[in-house]
């Protein structure tokens, strides 16, 4: 029996976006390469494909816009700074990307301990969502993204609530505790029981 | 794996303290000793690579927010202010020792750029092409390099498929140069320098590399182009300026 023509057309379009995804991937990988050697160019080029996500990122990390301002500044001057040391092979561009804005955030956030942004747990549980992947946005909406959604989503609440809040957040375990109100030994083992089920259900 | 009460094996308890590290959990002091730590425990440090992979996919699901124009400003112009080497300070002793081959040799002369924003985007463009539609029938690391020229800016792009044995060589900037013509070659990880011959000024190229070159066109080895009078360097020894340079290394 032949496939009918909707088969078919379905089949191209994801191995187009299949294309698109390794395509805008490389792209980065490529112009990190050009930034590692000096290309302002190149540099220039990346903020513009990255630097949306990585704001949207330190917006919901720090206390105010002025902060995210400078600590998105910091993490670009790092990555100017540092690109020599990005290897493909290990991690994804964005990834190393993020990590790096991350840990920018985390430094700003312990160095600055009154100034956090003090949310209640629950707050911080429906991130805003980006429904309209642009092209670009499909470097990371790729099957292992797919796959944490739904391992998370295999998580009890509290569990699931509490990792992603750390994420978004970079504060500690005993600040979490306060935002939600539990005992520090509560909060611990919440997170670490969903990162033993969110380990055993990735690597299934 | 024990989950509620009881002693998770070693194994597991690094695994999540270096999920702890990644998430920021863990007060300072407490994640400076497990960086140390890591640092000489390859098990632990790719437990964090890993963990760092898996949960930064989590940022993704963020809505792009355009940061003000003024971030862009002033990350500008701390780069203007640094020399435009500073990103290459920590370089690979390769790189440097195939800069001191040439460093004698005055760059720039008789040279002239023109149209180099599009022309670069259109030859990475056209190296990534390349490299997907060979990538498919490769399961070999492909091979790229940057050559720049002396301002830091890519001048020549290179992609090298191991598998069919060629390079495409794309130049990133229009050279206005009458009386000469670039050269490619190949600096050897062990500093031999091998003519790949002359290569087109204005359009991509492809070059079968010879089956004896084979084994050295490989990460770490070099590419310079020089210009020579037309047909090539006399005897095959470089006589002109070095006008860019890169090294080969894995996309």
């Amino acid at each position: 029996m032949e496939p009918d023509d909707t088969q078919i057309r379905v089949a191209r379009w994801h191995s187009n976006d299949e294309a698109a995804r390794e395509h805008a991937r490389d792209r980065l990988s490529l112009l990190l390469k050009l930034v590692a050697s000096g290309d302002k160019e190149a540099m220039s080029e990346v903020y513009k494909l990255t630097s949306g996500r990585l704001y949207a990122l330190l917006m919901q990390m720090l206390p105010s816009q002025g902060d995210a301002d400078e600590v998105l500044q910091e993490a670009y001057l790092t990555v100017w700074r540092r690109a020599q040391s990005y290897t493909p092979g290990q991690a994804s561009p964005m990834t190393w990307l993020i990590t790096i804005t991350r840990n920018k955030a985390i430094d700003r956030l312990r160095s600055d301990k009154n100034a956090r942004k003090a949310e209640p747990l629950d707050d911080l549980t429906e991130e805003p969502v980006d429904d309209k992947p642009s092209a670009f946005n499909l470097i990371e909406t790729d099957q292992e993204h797919q796959r944490l959604h739904y391992c998370l989503g295999q998580l009890e609440d509290r569990q699931r609530d509490a990792i992603r809040t750390a994420f978004f957040s970079g504060v500690t375990y005993q600040e979490l505790a306060e935002r939600a109100a539990v005992p520090l030994g509560t909060m611990k083992s919440w997170i670490r029981r969903g990162l033993i089920r969110l380990k055993a259900c990735l690597e299934t | 794996m024990t989950d509620d009460n009881g002693t998770l094996p070693d194994r597991e308890e690094a695994s999540l303290r270096a999920a702890e590290l990644v998430l920021g959990l863990l007060p300072a002091d407490e994640a400076e000793r497990l960086r140390r730590e890591a640092a000489g425990n390859d098990a632990l440090s790719a437990d964090i690579a890993h963990w760092g992979e898996s949960l930064a996919r989590m940022a993704e699901d963020l809505r792009p927010v355009t940061p003000p124009r003024s971030v862009w400003i002033s990350i500008e112009q701390a780069l203007n202010a640094s020399p435009a080497t500073s990103a290459g300070e920590t370089g690979e002793p390769v790189r440097a020792s195939a800069i001191s081959l040439w460093e004698n040799i005055a760059f720039w002369r008789g040279l002239s750029l023109a149209g180099f924003g599009t022309a670069v985007a259109a030859s990475i463009i056209a190296v990534l092409l390349f490299w997907q539609s060979s990538a498919l029938l490769s399961h070999h690391k492909n091979l790229v390099a940057a050559l720049q020229a002396g301002g830091g800016q890519a001048a020549f792009v290179a992609t090298y498929d191991p598998q069919r044995k060629q390079m495409v060589i794309v130049p990133a900037r229009v050279i206005t140069e009458t009386d000469r013509v670039p050269e490619l070659w190949l600096v050897t990880k062990d500093k031999r320098v091998v003519s790949l011959g002359v290569i087109a000024s204005k359009s991509a190229q492809a070059i079968v590399i010879p089956p004896e070159l084979v084994d050295d066109t490989s990460a770490g080895a070099a590419l310079v182009i020089t210009l020579e009078p037309p047909g090539g360097a006399p005897g095959g020894v470089a006589t002109g300026p070095a006008i860019a340079q890169g090294e080969l290394s894995p996309i």
